[in-house]
């Protein structure tokens, strides 16, 4: 965002004047970043980046064994290496990514929400850089992790903004341009990010060992990496979370039934997990709730009012037994609608050799062949805005959906720091998808029009397999 | 004109009479019968090169796609002259999408071309394509029968052109890129299947038409077309027959039992022999799959059942096949819809071919014959004397087990007719068939998906697989409803 010819009529302005007024001192301050070079000069610099292996000590062998101190010495060690690593590289990232903002089109970067993340990346440059270069010992590293901390809080509602800002600013980039942009920012905000939280948590986590005079080995915890993580419990979290808010919004909720090898456990970030099964835990649910709703579907009334089902609902063997119709069987718990008639959505848990798949099922309708295009796409969103009686898009249209119900849970939502309202933001696949394939894993939808969706998760372990792969 | 340099090739062309080295199976299991022509061959001679020019007017013509609807509309209320349009539209059609792709396989790099697997089909090509040229305007239903018992013989001989491509493309595998090898696969199968389509509805309807019964039309039938299709009747029939296939190749095993579930009873119009290729090469596959790698249950014994689901929606239908059959292995995964396999199959493939060369011979042409499936694999190779069916092993999912080696269960291409069939008229239309037509089967060439996957975008539909690595896999087959898309080959 080059302010040139703002910053010398201000300048004008404020000599006439005699005093500069809070608001243009601000303005001011904008003005300063084009004539800042330090951006430039970091951006300019190659990114170190770094193997999982380093980055999330998974090099560090368990510490149970050996003598309690040598082990804090250790940990100590691990700490301060990646504390170092995140004082050198983040403002390197963070140059990167505001240079990339940098070079949006001027009118998006006067849109208050874009401004607004732009002024909050700049402002985090400045605090780590300008914090000590060296970290030597516990202190420093203390100082280090609270300033890293705040940071990170401070950009909680970074994706909420872009998305607000973007569709904004439809009419002013083409689909694939933002598209492009912000997949590169959000990917570069997940490093960014991983980092920042790696460092706060060693430190965190070492903080503990040293507090409690329990010797509790945490070897399965590294930071933000969980190497015994049950997926099996985390769906169970994520599903009761979803379905909580959907009895808000909705009324009702189906059943999550998980099944499949559930006493999976493999190595990855809970975090990522956690944010992508509530976005596909949402949609499954929020998907099959309206389903049933447009389709009649009731506790007496399973299938609802389509005249679909005219064949009668016992099994029924065929031939020499090979063919059974099952189209209502009790026995199978995936098909056994709840007391409000919805069928329960069905998670799917397998263990591979270096992947986990994760595989969530259902009978939510799927989705239509028009919006099947738009569904990656950032700032699309299937929910209405009653009060939109525009096809276009005013200002009006509040990220946070519909009525105040939604604003509020949403709100408490994001502060519990687990996703954001069950809809209408319009960033939950692209976001999802994104954080899917981040360590080399990846996700697919399969719409299946008229009936529901199959969506497969694959994630691969956060192992030696992964030496080669750079954040 | 020239003559074919295959030896038994008038006797081919009949239906009816013919010794077991002509058979198609016989020459097709057996490579070695083809490959040593004593005859100069003719397509080395200068005089090919400056013939070829009879195909240029007709490579240079454009051909006009249809849609299934068209077809049934066509076909309805079948009179003398529409007959006869149809019949003359047959006859221009074939000879243009022919030649088209004979240009193709001259396009191919040379050595490619001298593969004699790839000689053959391009033999059997131009010889097509010369006798359909050569037919004068149909204008009588007399001409009309000749004309239907003359393109009947030519769909026979040419159902060894998949087995023999299939073989000549995967011996070529280092001359050309597989990206160059899929793409031309696919645009054969493509033309292939439009040729098959016309041909075969139109000889349905000369058929219908002649019959006294004329009721097959009223009952949805419209040559080979059924408009009133139940994805459970359909489900049943693959079933059934994948389950046979699987209980013989498995020595008497039981297969997993199939389950049906969603909107089944829903009703639309295609080509039921197009869906049950994709149907019955994914049942098959799921029920070995689990066959060899499925968890028996601890009360009941049965092995994990596999799940049908039908989908309607507005403008397509799917049909979801869900099996826990352990998953596809990674190495396989990436293989899996390429025609060039890798050469350790080929190895395989060649020592199958020989073995079953005697085994088909000896094998009594009646239709209730058992043993029909030979079996190889690396451990099993002493056993090659024996007739009895022993499934080798369908690929592993852990990478210990050599999985190259497993991939040799014998299936034919279902159209293939048994040695059985060839003795009577054969009756290329599967859709009315009893599950003895499918006991011959003989070579599995590995390319089953990729083909169904043809078939399935064939009108406008698609095949999607997804696997669960340790746990099972889920294949999505889609087909458009209304029968309102044009027929998807390349010109």
């Amino acid at each position: 965002m080059t302010l040139r010819s703002a910053g010398s009529s201000l300048a004008i302005t404020a000599t006439k004047r005699g005093f500069i007024t809070n608001t243009e001192q601000k303005e001011a301050e904008d003005v300063v970043s084009f004539y800042d070079d330090r951006v430039t000069q970091y951006a300019s610099q190659e990114i170190q980046t770094v193997t999982l292996k380093t980055l999330l000590g998974l090099g560090r062998s368990g510490s149970s064994n050996h003598d309690q101190q040598q082990g804090a010495a250790r940990d100590l060690a691990v700490n301060l290496d990646v504390a170092r690593y995140a004082r050198k590289e983040l403002p390197v990232r963070l140059a990167r990514l505001i240079k990339a903002t940098q070079k949006l089109p001027f009118i998006v970067g006067t849109n208050p929400y874009i401004k607004r993340v732009y002024k909050l990346y700049y402002d985090s440059f400045q605090s780590i850089t300008a914090s000590p270069e060296e970290i030597r010992d516990k202190d420093d590293l203390d100082r280090f992790a609270a300033l890293l901390k705040g940071l990170v809080e401070s950009h909680a509602d970074v994706v909420p903004m872009l998305s607000q800002g973007f569709l904004e600013c439809k009419k002013y980039m083409a689909r694939e341009d933002i598209k492009r942009f912000l997949d590169d920012m959000i990917r570069a905000r997940i490093g960014i990010r991983l980092i920042a939280e790696q460092a706060i948590s060693l430190r965190e986590q070492r903080h503990e060992h040293e507090k409690s005079s329990v010797d509790t080995p945490h070897d399965d915890i590294v930071g933000v990496v969980h190497t015994e993580l049950r997926p099996a419990d985390l769906i169970k979290t994520c599903a009761s979370f979803v379905q909580e808010l959907c009895d808000v919004n909705y009324g009702s909720s189906p059943e999550v039934v998980i099944n499949g090898q559930t006493d999976t456990t493999f190595t990855y970030v809970p975090v990522h997990l956690e944010y992508i099964l509530c976005e596909l835990l949402k949609n499954s649910v929020r998907a099959t709730v309206e389903q049933s709703q447009k389709m009649g579907r009731s506790a007496l009334n399973p299938h609802g009012d389509g005249s679909d089902r005219r064949s009668s609902s016992t099994n029924r063997e065929s031939g020499n037994g090979v063919v059974i119709v099952n189209q209502d069987d009790d026995q199978d718990v995936t098909k056994r609608p709840n007391d409000f008639g919805h069928p329960p959505v069905e998670v799917t848990i397998a263990q591979g050799e270096h992947e986990v798949t994760i595989r969530i099922r259902d009978h939510g309708g799927g989705i239509s062949r028009e919006d099947f295009d738009a569904i990656f796409d950032y700032s699309f969103t299937t929910v209405k805005n009653e009060n939109d009686s525009s096809k276009d898009l005013s200002s009006n249209d509040s990220p946070y959906g519909v009525d105040s119900i939604f604003k509020g849970v949403s709100r408490l939502a994001m502060q519990a720091g687990l996703g954001g309202p069950i809809a209408g933001l319009g960033f939950g696949l692209p976001l999802t998808r994104i954080y899917a394939q981040y360590f080399g894993g990846d996700m697919h939808l399969i719409s299946l029009q008229g009936y529901g969706c199959d969506v497969f998760l694959k994630l691969k372990q956060i192992d030696e397999s992964l030496d080669d792969l750079q954040i | 004109m020239p003559n074919s340099n295959l030896n038994a090739a008038p006797a081919a062309t009949t239906a009816s009479a013919f010794s077991p080295q002509s058979s198609p199976l016989f020459k097709m299991n057996n490579p070695a019968s083809i490959v040593k022509q004593p005859q100069a061959r003719r397509r080395y001679s200068p005089q090919h090169f400056y013939q070829n020019r009879i195909l240029d007017p007709y490579v240079h013509q454009a051909v006009s796609p249809i849609t299934l609807r068209q077809l049934v509309f066509f076909g309805r209320n079948m009179q003398e002259d529409k007959l006869l349009k149809s019949a003359n539209y047959v006859r221009t059609e074939l000879p243009i999408r022919l030649a088209h792709r004979i240009r193709d396989f001259q396009n191919l790099p040379f050595i490619v071309g001298t593969n004699p697997h790839i000689e053959l089909v391009y033999d059997l090509y131009w010889q097509a394509f010369e006798r359909i040229a050569k037919i004068p305007e149909i204008k009588t239903l007399e001409e009309n029968e000749a004309f239907c018992e003359m393109v009947k013989g030519l769909l026979n001989d040419h159902l060894v052109v998949i087995p023999q491509l299939a073989l000549g493309i995967m011996e070529c595998s280092k001359h050309i890129p597989a990206a160059q090898v899929d793409h031309f696969m696919n645009k054969m199968l493509r033309s292939r299947i439009s040729r098959r389509v016309l041909a075969e509805q139109h000889i349905t309807l000369t058929n219908n038409f002649n019959s006294p019964n004329h009721m097959m039309t009223d009952r949805g039938y419209i040559g080979i077309i059924y408009t009133h299709i139940k994805p459970k009747d359909i489900v049943e029939r693959t079933a059934l027959l994948a389950a046979d296939t699987c209980r013989q190749a498995g020595g008497g095993m039981a297969p997993p039992k199939v389950l049906l579930d969603g909107n089944i009873d829903a009703e639309f119009t295609y080509i039921p022999d197009h869906i049950e290729y994709i149907l019955y090469e994914l049942l098959k596959n799921s029920m070995r799959f689990v066959m060899q790698n499925g968890k028996r249950d601890p009360t009941t014994g049965e092995l994990p059942p596999i799940q049908v689901t039908v989908c309607e929606g507005t403008h397509e239908i799917v049909f979801r096949v869900s099996d826990k059959g352990g998953g596809i292995h990674p190495e396989m995964e990436s293989q899996l819809w390429s025609y060039a396999q890798s050469p350790a199959r080929l190895a395989n493939f060649e020592k199958i071919s020989k073995m079953a060369a005697t085994v088909q011979e000896q094998v009594a042409p009646s239709s209730s014959s058992s043993s029909t499936l030979t079996s190889t694999s690396s451990e099993e190779s002493d056993r090659q004397e024996d007739e009895n069916i022993i499934l080798p092993p369908p690929p592993p999912t852990n990478k210990n087990s050599t999985y190259q080696s497993s991939e040799s269960t014998l299936l034919l291409d279902r159209h293939a007719p048994s040695r059985a069939q060839s003795a009577q008229k054969s009756s290329f239309s599967t859709t009315a068939s009893s599950p003895q037509q499918y006991k011959n089967q003989s070579l599995h060439l590995g390319i089953g998906l990729p083909m169904s996957r043809v078939y399935a975008e064939y009108w406008g539909g698609d095949l999607k697989v997804f696997t669960m690595h340790g746990y099972g896999t889920d294949a999505y087959a889609k087909f458009c409803k209304f029968g309102n898309i044009y027929e998807n080959f390349d010109v």
